[in-house]
């Protein structure tokens, strides 16, 4: 078995490359200047591409055409321009120029055609996707991708024998120099798990140096110079003041890094004013300054750790150690605070620098080349017998598991596992085409294992096999969990609406496979313009599908289809999730017997408008009623934000019907990204469970309506005014139960009590038909009809005549525009 | 997703059950695990049944609690029991079998969360399917989960009675009697009756619900199929509902069954005069609340009753006229 060995920490603000050695891990150096880190910075100057620490300082003579940060911009449509080239780049291609400069550092002449890279684990399939084409772009025939928490627990871990932190649960905290992950580590019976882990794409070192600049640095320079533009205008594309804000990012970054030794920084650089008068500038900044930039984003890292444990529902008392892993928790200030408002013990024993890639090596150091690489190694004999091996290259157990498979087989041999010190042979046993054994190993070494095979006459036959390797005393991993739910979006019939079907849990163990069975939804008609979309989302299922990310998309439009689709038949769904999360689906429609494939790996997004547009629109209607609600009730400071975000809504909406099918620009992205945005906003009450909720919301406000009207209306019926009474009672059991059933039909009795009421009261029927008859035009289907009734009851109302003023009532609620329920149904998915 | 026992799994190796312990699983993780490094393939396949490296490490990972390795042997033992809730949609529910197992393991929740898995698949297919006839078994279950999980299976029961009646309420405008027999054509049949009827009483507004929409849609029908017209009026007339829709149907259907046996005597179309359910269900109560004689209203005009209070724009003003 042959394994990758090479890993990349692919960082924000550096990167690093290591190699598995068989027993430990060699970070490479960069032969100039032997540093382990390479910056990850591109510049472009003329023809000539420089990456890493040169690129860093051509920075401060050329801003325009130096890129860095990129990272987290990965899988976005967002592309820098480079004047110099006069050329778009993207953070892709930026991101493959550091990973080529990083192969320059292997110095041991070894051309790795495989690679393990890592990525921060709240990176999404399309960032991950982008990640890894850049990896093959900068040559990679094979690239794995690790998730960075996971990567840091193994560096940590494996630093220690097996006695030591032999049991128990211990949290990752790798606060990045662009990211941010937690990690919750479990280690049972030899055994290490990421159990849960969560993180931000947009937290780290790079954001407390621009926070420094723009709240500390600049203040401090407004005041000395007395240009008080100067915060207005620092960080503005091509202002006077860009290569001026790029020095402070530098500057600041310098301080931050000496405030973790020292409790002052002094900085000390040239201030040229608009006018072109320099000036020298030096600066204080202290730990207090830092923590004051810093401070909030600790706190929210600090809520994700709590969130964590909450909910694995543990305490702080559960776990062992935090893991301080990452260039920013080299600030005295987070460990601190860490430790002081966890109450754990925070560990700074791992190389916060090195960690990830570390981590990283150790996991390519147990990860089986692919067939593909394989091949081209082995010899060129078609007859030759070959034996492919398979275990674990790194193992806490006493035995591991060697299984093997033979190619070119043959009757009549025997084989022969021995450890090249003797102290275990298997002894002589028949070769079956598989074959398997336990063999045992020496703690805390490589142990090394040869394969023999004989003929019947004990005489050695030649076959391809490799050495096996197993280091005894690592951790290993089975596999990287999942980060994020993978679903798939379904209707919704009961809601009006759609929601997120599971198809892989969160944690569960990449790869993964599943074939899932759906009925249709609705019936597709050949030839007619709807279509089936099976839409495969990432993010939380218990959450709208607005506010996950869409991963994949098949789209069987109607003029696809062989026949019709009729309502309730069968949809097969096979989906397949590779390791570094490429996402291949197969449907299977098995009315018309047609089959539609994808393979999904995206490294920007893809938008359905019309999908969009059900979406927005859906948020929309969600904030109407919230907006109505918030005004009956006099909220009116709670309306006003509602109301905005309905504008927000209705923008996007009108941006959305203003687009076109084909477009080919990038808008819709944008407002893809601008509705998740706002969804997230909306929905923040958590899980779906709208249905009740609303219910209960209806009949609470339906309740107090009638308290009123019990109050105000002495001429309500006794029989009503003890039905309401009756209704309240029932009501205290029925409203505390969760059960749709019981809510419901308790509502509905509100509701069919509260009509009754309006008809059988004189004075509220006599309200409402005013109430009806003061209606706009526009609010009735058929206003003529309308009028003609109103006619009708007030000749009624003068004649005291409440039976005909009843009908006339109903007639003109029926006549009213009531029938937004169909008009705003979505369109749905088709998948039931 | 249906159960699948991690016994099967020991079964293709040729373990029994009998012989796990931690060393035992130890081992066959091991054994296992290193099958997946010898192949780029997602799953490894062992006997037929195709197992991915995740699957693998939660069958072990069932297997090594030790009480509920119990429960899974139980079930492994009845295999017509672990045959339904392995395929729930595909086999005969033993009803027998799957009582003695709940009411001998009742605190076990292992079993529960397997069994009402199962049992809600099961039911949530043959209401699809249509399959009434099978419900009165259904319903005689389902009183042996616990009272949570028994919610849990009439809501979807209530959810997929609102289809119905969504369908119904849907064909009513424009009726496609061969695509609606198709969609719904079960509510002419006794099981269906039976089913509603059989409900608890929290259904009893749902199945007043479902009669409303009924009555409404064959008044659509009654010229178009007078056969279907008449077979869903006499299942109506056996359905539990509320006195004044009660009185509705059954006048209806007295006149119904009257035309339908003098058309039958005559082959003559004579009129139908299935009128619809007085829109506004409060109507109907005028009746009884006012103690008078119908009123004299064109109910015709009035055939999109929605179960809906006043939208908040009417309320507001009287809101306002109020405080």
């Amino acid at each position: 078995m042959k394994t990758i060995n090479f890993a990349i920490d692919l960082g924000t603000t550096n990167s690093l490359v290591a190699h598995f050695t068989g027993v430990n891990v060699e970070v490479f150096k960069n032969p100039i200047g032997l540093k382990e880190t390479l910056p990850s910075c591109v510049a472009f100057r003329g023809d000539r591409v420089i990456v890493g620490e040169k690129a860093r300082e051509w920075l401060l003579k050329d801003s325009l055409n130096v890129f860095s940060s990129f990272k987290r911009k990965m899988g976005t449509d967002e592309n820098y321009f480079a004047p110099s080239r006069n050329i778009s780049i993207s953070p892709l291609e930026l991101s493959s120029f550091v990973l080529k400069e990083l192969k320059n550092f292997i110095h041991s002449g070894e051309i790795p055609e495989s690679v393990v890279i890592t990525i921060p684990a709240s990176f999404d399939t399309v960032q991950s996707n982008a990640t890894k084409q850049s990896g093959y772009n900068a040559g990679f025939k094979e690239v794995t991708l690790l998730q960075e928490p996971i990567a840091a627990s193994l560096a940590f871990f494996n630093k220690y024998n097996s006695t030591e932190k032999a049991e128990g649960k211990w949290l990752v905290y790798d606060l990045g120099g662009g990211t941010f992950d937690i990690a919750l580590v479990g280690v049972n019976e030899s055994e290490l798990r990421v159990l849960d882990h969560q993180g931000d794409n947009y937290l780290g070192g790079i954001d407390f140096d621009r926070s420094l600049v723009m709240n500390v640095i600049v203040p401090k320079l407004m005041q000395q110079t007395g240009n008080l533009q100067l915060l207005e205008k620092i960080d503005t594309k091509n202002s006077n003041y860009e290569k001026l804000y790029h020095i402070l990012l530098l500057k600041a970054e310098e301080a931050k890094k000496e405030l973790s030794s020292q409790l002052t920084s002094e900085i000390e650089f040239i201030y040229a004013s608009e006018e072109g008068n320099e000036e020298d500038i030096y600066l204080i900044i202290t730990r207090e300054d830092l923590k004051s930039v810093i401070e909030n984003s600790i706190e929210s890292t600090l809520s994700m750790l709590e969130a964590i444990l909450e909910r694995n529902q543990l305490s702080s008392a559960d776990i062992e150690e935090i893991i301080m892993i990452g260039g920013s928790t080299y600030i005295p200030y987070i460990r601190e605070t860490i430790s002081e408002r966890t109450g754990i013990k925070v560990n700074t024993q791992a190389d916060p620098t090195t960690a990830v890639v570390v981590g990283a090596a150790y996991f390519a150091g147990n990860k089986p080349l692919s067939k593909a690489i394989t091949s081209d190694t082995r010899s060129d004999d078609v007859n030759r017998i070959s034996i492919l091996t398979g275990y674990s290259a790194s193992t806490k157990d006493a035995e591991e598991y060697i299984t093997a498979s033979v190619s070119n087989f043959k009757e009549g041999l025997f084989y022969r596992i021995l450890r090249s010190d003797g102290g275990f042979d298997s002894g002589l046993k028949k070769l079956n085409q598989k074959f398997g054994e336990f063999v045992l190993l020496m703690p805390n070494r490589v142990n090394s294992f040869q394969i023999k095979i004989y003929d019947k006459d004990n005489n050695p036959v030649d076959v391809e096999v490799d050495i096996i390797n197993i280091a005894q005393g690592l951790f290993s991993l089975y596999g990287q969990p999942l980060p994020e739910d993978i679903c798939i979006e379904v209707d919704d019939l009961n809601n009006n609406s759609t929601k997120c079907e599971v198809i892989f849990a969160r944690k569960s163990i990449l790869p993964l496979s599943k074939t899932i069975y759906k009925e249709l939804s609705r019936t597709i008609r050949k030839y007619s313009d709807d279509s089936l979309i099976i839409n495969l989302l990432e993010g939380d299922a218990n959450q709208y599908p607005s506010t996950n990310k869409v991963i994949g998309v098949i789209e069987i439009k109607a003029d696809m289809l062989m026949n019709d689709l009729v309502k309730g038949s069968d949809v097969e769904i096979k989906i397949e999730m590779s390791e570094s999360r490429d996402l291949s689906v197969n449907t299977h429609l098995g009315i018309s017997d047609q089959q539609f494939k994808g393979i999904f790996n995206p490294t920007m997004r893809y938008v359905n408008i019309a999908k969009l547009k059900d979406e927005i629109q859906e948020l929309r209607r969600e904030l109407e009623l919230d907006l109505n609600k918030a005004v009956r009730k006099e909220e009116f400071e709670y309306a006003a934000e509602i109301q905005t975000k309905l504008e927000s809504a209705n923008s996007l909406y009108n941006q959305v019907r203003a687009l076109k099918e084909d477009s080919f620009t990038d808008e819709k992205y944008q407002l893809d990204e601008a509705k998740r945005k706002l969804a997230r906003q909306i929905y923040t009450k958590g899980s779906i469970n709208s249905r009740v909720l609303k219910i209960k919301e209806t009949y609470y406000e339906e309740i107090e309506l009638l308290n009123s009207w019990l109050f105000y209306f002495e001429d309500i019926p006794e029989k009503y005014q003890n039905d309401i009474n009756k209704l309240k009672e029932d009501g205290i059991q029925a409203m505390r139960s969760n059960s749709y059933i019981t809510v419901e039909s308790h509502a509905k009795k509100a509701s069919k009590l509260l009509q009754n009421i309006i008809l059988y009261t004189p004075t509220l029927l006599f309200t409402y038909f005013k109430i009806f008859a003061e209606l706009p035009q526009e609010s009735y289907t058929d206003f003529n009809k309308a009028k003609k009734e109103i006619e009708r009851g007030e000749k009624a109302m003068d004649r005291q005549h409440n039976d005909e003023l009843r009908a006339v009532l109903i007639s003109l609620h029926n006549l009213t525009i009531n029938s937004e329920i169909i008009e705003t149904k979505i369109k749905g998915t088709g998948l039931g | 997703m249906s159960y699948h026992s991690p016994l099967h799994l020991l079964v293709c190796l040729q373990i029994s059950p009998d012989e796990i312990n931690a060393e035992s699983i130890l081992r066959l993780k091991s054994k296992l695990l290193a099958e997946f490094s010898l192949t780029t393939d997602i799953t490894i396949n062992i006997n037929g049944t195709a197992y991915t490296k995740d699957a693998i490490l939660k069958i072990i990972d069932q297997l090594k609690v030790v009480d509920d390795l119990t429960i899974h042997k139980e079930i492994y033992s009845k295999k017509s029991l672990l045959n339904w809730m392995e395929n729930p949609t595909q086999k005969v529910f033993p009803i027998d079998l799957a009582k003695d197992i709940l009411n001998t393991n009742t605190n076990n929740d292992l079993l529960q969360n397997i069994m009402l898995e199962a049992f809600g698949e099961y039911v949530k297919f043959n209401f699809q399917k249509g399959r009434f006839r099978l419900f009165a078994n259904i319903l005689d279950f389902i009183p042996n989960f616990s009272e949570a999980h028994s919610l849990i299976i009439y809501e979807s029961l209530y959810y997929g009675i609102e289809n119905v009646i969504n369908d119904i309420n849907n064909a009513k405008k424009l009726p496609d009697i061969k695509t609606n027999k198709l969609a719904f054509g079960f509510i002419s049949e006794p099981n269906w009756t039976d089913f509603l009827n059989n409900l608890p009483s929290s259904f009893e507004e749902t199945r007043n619900l479902y009669c409303v929409s009924a009555i409404d849609y064959i008044v659509r029908i009654q010229k178009i199929d007078y056969e279907w017209t008449y077979e869903i009026s006499a299942q109506l007339e056996q359905t539990l509902c509320e006195e004044s829709l009660k009185q509705v149907i059954s006048q209806n259907h007295e006149i119904c069954a009257r035309k339908s046996k003098s058309r039958r005597e005559s082959q003559l179309e004579g009129p139908w005069i299935w009128l619809p359910v007085f829109i506004f269900t409060a109507l109907s109560r005028i009746v009884s609340c006012n103690n008078s004689s119908k009123p004299k209203y064109d109910y015709d005009q009035r055939d999109n009753y929605k179960y809906s209070v006043p939208a908040p724009s009417y309320r507001q003003p009287l809101d306002s006229l109020l405080h």
